[in-house]
């Protein structure tokens, strides 16, 4: 390894008051530039060893949504009263549109969503709250959407309200929703925007999945959240 | 033995993997999931469904429709006037897609038990099943 530029006979060799004047210059300069290449080559190795060690960035199975924003209060009607959103600041908040008298779409993402929340570990899921919130607040009462969330899981909320206060929230997420195939005043389908949302403990939007991401990509989803916990806290 | 029983029985029309979702009172609507494999020659056509459990059944197709929205797509759910099993086909009944729809249920469901069904087809005679009630 020793060059010819080694100046190894500068560092142990002959005692310095024999060695001409020349030498000495030389070796005042050798160890600055031998301390600049250590030091270079601790750097370098520093930073290696950093970008193998460092743990990658997360990766969330649908893009987090740029610049989230705090989103805005909403009131809405429990078995139990009156629910508001920040009621559940500090938690990771999911909120779902549906309606009680959905045959197929509803009951599938609100199954997956109990699923998806029963893997969780005990003290992360006590920090998640998940509410279905009625787009059909003509069919669906208070206690009709305690009975359907609570089918679920225990845990969940079920939520309704005027239809004004409603539209007031499913606009806040973009959801659209309406009346099909009516065939008598009672009798309905609902057409809605069956997405789920995801709120960080900040209240801010974050994440929003399709409803088939839910079926598809379980543990996945599972993971989001734990991540949305652990980053906040 | 079974070979030729299997040549002997008539090209016959079954639901294969059936299930009744469970879903709580008073909510009055389910529906129900499988496969139904049509070994005939012709394309049947599931047009309904009769059971002692609730007023009445129809087959339904779910649409998601993409509206370019940022909250992700409208779904819903469509009543159709049949579902077709294609000749020496099948057709899949299944969560979020094609289904018959269980309308006005009587009574409440129970969890793990059979419910009995009526299907009714175009272009073959009525099959009656016993599916369990599952909660998934």
């Amino acid at each position: 390894m020793a060059s010819r530029e080694d100046p190894a006979g500068a560092s142990g060799g002959a005692p310095m008051p024999q060695r001409p004047p020349g030498r000495a210059r030389t070796f005042a300069f050798a160890r600055p530039l031998w301390l600049l290449v250590g030091a270079f080559l601790a750097v370098a190795a520093a930073l290696v060893l950093w970008n193998v060690l460092r743990p990658a960035p997360y990766s969330y199975l649908s893009e987090p949504l740029s610049n989230p924003t705090v989103a805005t209060d909403f009131t809405l009607l429990s078995a139990s009263g009156p629910v508001h959103l920040s009621d559940w600041d500090g938690k990771v908040v999911v909120l779902f549109f549906g309606y009680t008298h959905c045959p197929d779409v509803c009951p599938t993402e609100m199954m997956q969503l109990a699923k998806i929340t029963a893997s969780l570990p005990s003290t992360d899921r006590e920090r998640v709250a998940v509410a279905m919130i009625s787009v059909d607040p003509e069919r669906d009462t208070p206690q009709v959407m305690a009975t359907y969330a609570h089918a679920f899981s225990p845990a969940f909320h079920g939520l309704t309200g005027t239809p004004d206060a409603i539209a007031v929230v499913a606009k806040q997420y973009y959801v659209s929703y309406q009346k099909t195939d009516q065939t008598g005043p009672d009798a309905y389908f609902m057409r809605h925007t069956a997405s789920v949302y995801v709120l960080d403990p900040n209240r801010r939007l974050t994440l929003i999945y399709g409803g088939d991401d839910l079926a598809s990509h379980p543990d996945h989803i599972a993971r989001d959240l734990r991540h949305l916990l652990t980053r906040s806290s | 033995m079974a070979l030729s029983a299997t040549l002997a029985a008539p090209p016959t029309l079954t639901l294969q993997d059936a299930w009744l979702r469970w879903i709580p009172a008073p909510v009055p609507n389910t529906a129900l999931y499988g496969v139904l494999v049509n070994d005939t020659n012709v394309d049947v056509r599931l047009v309904g469904g009769t059971t002692v459990l609730a007023a009445s059944c129809m087959p339904m197709t779910t649409h998601k429709e993409d509206t370019g929205s940022p909250s992700g797509p409208v779904v819903s759910m469509v009543p159709v006037e049949a579902l077709i099993v294609p000749a020496h086909g099948r057709l899949r009944l299944e969560p979020g897609g094609d289904h018959l729809m269980v309308m006005g249920l009587k009574s409440p469901l129970i969890e793990g038990t059979e419910a009995e069904l009526t299907l009714r087809f175009d272009g073959a005679p009525p099959l009656t099943v016993n599916v369990p009630v599952l909660r998934k």
